[in-house]
């Protein structure tokens, strides 16, 4: 057959086996031929459809119309299901009250749901028409009644409440948890009571603990024993072995991690504490804490100090210079890594392949080798460096003040995202050819073998050829390339485009939040407890010129939400907001009763996106403006580092003016977004 | 009864009334969705779903403005969302050409399908009589391509390339339209 013959035959569902072998390998050496066989395919379809009898619309409207008339039963549901958890909650508080406690606990001040009963209930995605609307009603009465059933059979441990209790966030391999005399297999969210002895057995694996209330945090790395005993106002766990970092927002009572050496008592900070048989040592990152010994010696530790307590050993607070190694001085953490990424200390060829969470000390560099490695290099005032594959980074802070950012990139590509650094401290990044110096910006620059180029995203960047000194200011939208013989000067860059420079530390904040900047990253750290609203906003002034196209991104890793509150859709979520003149827009990714999530520009339209509670998101709006004062949106959401494909909502809206603020926005959950940006595209770039 | 009065009593929670709105863009929504599905099936249950939710969210909807415009944009969502579902979870399960149709699914503007459609339908006005019996046998009378050669008297591979030279020509004129509409 020829390939006309091939592709009617395809679109019109008559092709065998045969024919289709041929048309696969037509168009694995043709791929031509896949636009024009999804353009036949369009074509096809719309034709069919126009030309189609009335039997295909009716039969939509029919199955629309069934689904539809089946509401009464969905209504049904819902008032079963509520009765069951009215039941499930009265008895909860029956045996809540029976129980002696082990430590004085704070009263639940929010009522509480049953979890087993939401747990069964299928999730609400939209009903598709190839289920019959019988067999949807059928299914829903019955995950009804079985819920009703296990609920009422279910005499044993009653759910912990909402606000006393903690949850895994995320589980390391082998994990268990004992419970009485039974041993269970950890598993993510799953809800820790009092006297549950956590074990971890592998040596590289993390599992995170996050207590219902607040944005605590236990990070426990390699083999752990931890015993949790109770949250609420006074949280209190005992990490009997292993190596725990742990992050506390302000307490009414102190937090208390009890080890075998001493106990630390925490009101606000991060910390990490390493838990032996013979020994303790507590680091302070930040906040301070009271370190207990077992004799009621007590030390208070502030941040930048640790402390052991021990045999034999003084029991003194003393500054932290020497975590790693002796005589050298930490300057930044190896965030992320992927592929083959090593660190290095005199040259390149003595290597040790890096960790993820891996201290980068003084005169430490770090190398990636094959394109698709990378590393992700954070110091302690949340500049950022993201190095790209093939990349040589032999020195992260100068040599005599480490606290400078000194950078020396041999060889690759690096993407910088630099905080606002002190006066006289400009962080100074050297290649072979150049020397960049900045107080604050981001940029990509890249050392190749006779040239470096520097491409500014935001701000403006200092940038100095070594062979003669010549010097230009390269700003947002611009580039440079210094190479021996060639003009030093700068070019826009191709597309157009520009980044807004967005001063995060101006921000407004509005609703029910607790919005702090550092660096260039925000945190939203308060979890509203409302039962409807817990909106909180922060705005920043973002000027482009009238009608100017922009894209907004950010990563958003949410920390904590509210868990299980059912009302209306959208119980918790997070988003971007863009103010014109005549209306707000928020894109918003929003989680709602029953599992069910949508990604939404409120009010137009929703679609399923399904995602879990916690973990780090990306989330893109563009606002394209078009004739007149018609501007279409669009947005997507992802996970992971590969963006996907085109986009996931679309709608048109009536925006009048230019735009005038960017801003995050989170509703009943505690999220910290990086990487917050503003692209604005010239006509030329769209 | 007009649009508007259908969409006040839907708003009201009349579910008959939305019947009637229903049948009044069932054909042109699946038209449109079908302009832009990757495979057929796609279609009707993306139709259905679209009217679901319009249903479900009427009350978002402000009265006085396109009704099939904010169908349109529901059904474009919905569809967005279902490809991205269905190559995650199904690309694998595809042959080689679905999934190739797949890779090169839609990323047409909202307004693009609907103008894409009221420029096929001018299109097919052009096409010669003796190509719309074709056309009338395939997507009318759902003839197989054996049955039509044999009523016009020709083989089965003239059918296939003619009726593959017509969507061709249908697409380029479709294309044109819209690039003179623009210019």
């Amino acid at each position: 057959m020829t390939d006309k013959e091939l592709i009617d035959a395809f679109v019109s569902g008559e092709l065998d086996e045969a024919g289709m072998a041929q048309l696969e390998a037509e168009l694995r050496a043709n791929p031509d031929l896949v636009r024009e066989l999804a353009d036949q395919q369009q074509i096809e379809q719309a034709l069919d459809v126009l030309f189609g009898d009335d039997a295909a619309d009716q039969q939509v409207t029919v199955s629309v119309l069934s689904v539809l008339r089946a509401d009464p039963l969905d209504s049904f549901k819902k008032d079963l299901l509520a009765e069951v958890k009215q039941e499930a909650e009265i008895r909860r508080r029956e045996e809540q009250a029976a129980k002696v406690p082990v430590a004085p606990v704070a009263p639940p001040p929010a009522p509480v749901e049953a979890k087993p009963v939401i747990e069964l209930v299928p999730s609400a995605r939209p009903v598709r028409r190839r289920m019959l609307p019988w067999a949807v009603a059928g299914a829903v009465a019955a995950a009804a009644l079985v819920a009703l059933g296990l609920s009422f059979l279910s005499t044993g441990t009653a759910t912990p409440a909402v606000d006393s209790h903690a949850l895994l966030l995320s589980v390391g391999p082998g994990a268990k948890v004992q419970r009485g005399d039974k041993v269970l297999p950890a598993r993510v969210d799953m809800a820790l009571e009092s006297g549950d002895r956590l074990t971890t057995i592998d040596e590289t694996g993390e599992t995170k603990i996050g207590f219902a209330d607040d944005t605590t945090r236990i990070k426990l790395k390699g083999r752990c024993t931890f015993r949790f005993v109770q949250g609420g106002a006074s949280k209190r766990v005992e990490i009997l072995g292993g190596d725990a970092e742990i992050a506390v927002p302000e307490q009414t009572e102190p937090f208390t991690a009890v080890t075998s050496q001493a106990d630390l008592k925490l009101q606000q900070g991060d910390v990490r504490l390493l838990s032996k048989l013979e020994f303790a040592r507590l680091e302070v990152h930040r906040g301070r804490a009271n370190f207990i010994r077992r004799d009621g010696k007590q030390v208070e530790v502030v941040a930048g100090h640790y402390i052991v307590a021990g045999k034999d050993v003084e029991f003194l607070a003393k500054a932290i210079t020497a975590p790693a190694a002796a005589g050298q001085g930490v300057v930044a953490t190896l965030k992320r890594i992927q592929g083959e990424v090593f660190v290095f200390t005199k040259s390149p060829g003595d290597r040790t392949a890096a960790k993820p969470g891996q201290s980068i000390l003084e005169g430490q560099g770090i190398l990636t080798e094959g394109a698709r490695s990378a590393a992700v290099v954070d110091y302690s005032d949340h500049t950022r460096l993201e190095i790209g594959g093939d990349t040589v980074v032999s020195r992260l802070a100068d040599d005599k003040d480490r606290s400078r950012k000194v950078v020396a990139l041999d060889r690759g590509m690096l993407n910088a995202d630099v905080s606002k650094q002190p006066s006289g401290k400009s962080m100074i990044l050297r290649t072979p050819q150049a020397e960049v110096g900045v107080l604050g910006t981001r940029f990509l620059l890249a050392a190749e073998k006779e040239a470096t180029r520097l491409q500014v995203e935001e701000g403006a960047v200092n940038f100095t050829r070594t062979e003669d000194k010549q010097s230009i200011v390269v700003r947002s939208g611009f580039f440079a390339v210094a190479a021996p013989g060639k003009p030093l000067e700068p070019a826009p860059l191709p597309g157009g485009v520009r980044y807004l420079d967005i001063d995060l530390s101006s921000g407004v904040t509005a609703g029910d939040g607790q919005w702090t900047v550092e660096g260039r990253t925000v945190k939203q750290t308060h979890v509203s407890r409302q039962a409807e609203g817990g909106t909180s906003t922060m705005l920043c002034k973002a000027e482009v010129e009238e009608r100017e196209s922009v894209i907004l991104e950010v990563v958003a890793e949410v920390d904590q939400a509210t868990p299980d509150v059912a009302i209306d859709r959208g119980t918790w979520g997070f988003g971007l907001e863009a103010m014109f003149r005549n209306r707000s827009v928020v894109l918003r990714s929003a989680q709602g009763p029953e599992g069910t999530s949508v990604f939404e520009f409120p009010n137009i339209t929703a679609i399923p996106f399904e995602h879990g509670r916690e973990g780090t998101y990306r989330l893109k709006l563009s606002i394209e403006r078009r004739r007149g004062i018609e501007a279409v949106l669009r947005g997507k959401i992802w996970q992971g580092d590969r963006e996907p494909d085109g986009w996931m909502i679309e709608n048109v809206f009536e925006l009048d003016g230019p735009m005038t603020q960017v801003g995050l926005q989170t509703v009943r959950c505690a999220a910290t977004f990086s990487s917050f940006k503003v692209r604005v595209l010239k006509e030329e770039s769209r | 009864m007009d649009e508007q009065s259908l969409i006040q009593k839907v708003q009201e929670g009349n579910l008959e009334a939305f019947g009637s709105l229903m049948d009044l863009h069932v054909r042109r929504l699946r038209a449109v969705i079908a302009l832009n599905a990757p495979v057929p099936h796609l279609i009707d249950e993306i139709a259905h779903e679209t009217y679901v939710f319009a249903f479900n969210h009427i009350n978002d909807f402000q009265r006085g403005t396109s009704f099939f415009a904010w169908l349109k944009s529901i059904a474009w969502n919905l569809l967005r969302a279902e490809i991205q579902r269905f190559s995650r979870e199904q690309a694998n399960q595809l042959k080689y050409a679905e999934k190739r149709v797949f890779d090169v699914a839609p990323g047409k503007p909202l307004e693009h399908s609907a103008k894409e459609l009221d420029g096929l339908e001018k299109c097919l006005e052009r096409v010669p009589p003796r190509l719309k019996q074709l056309i009338q046998m395939r997507y009318h009378l759902s003839f197989s391509t054996e049955e039509i050669a044999e009523r016009v008297d020709q083989s089965a591979a003239w059918v296939r390339t003619t009726l593959c030279r017509l969507r061709r020509q249908l697409k380029d004129c479709v294309q044109d339209k819209m690039a003179t509409e623009k210019a």
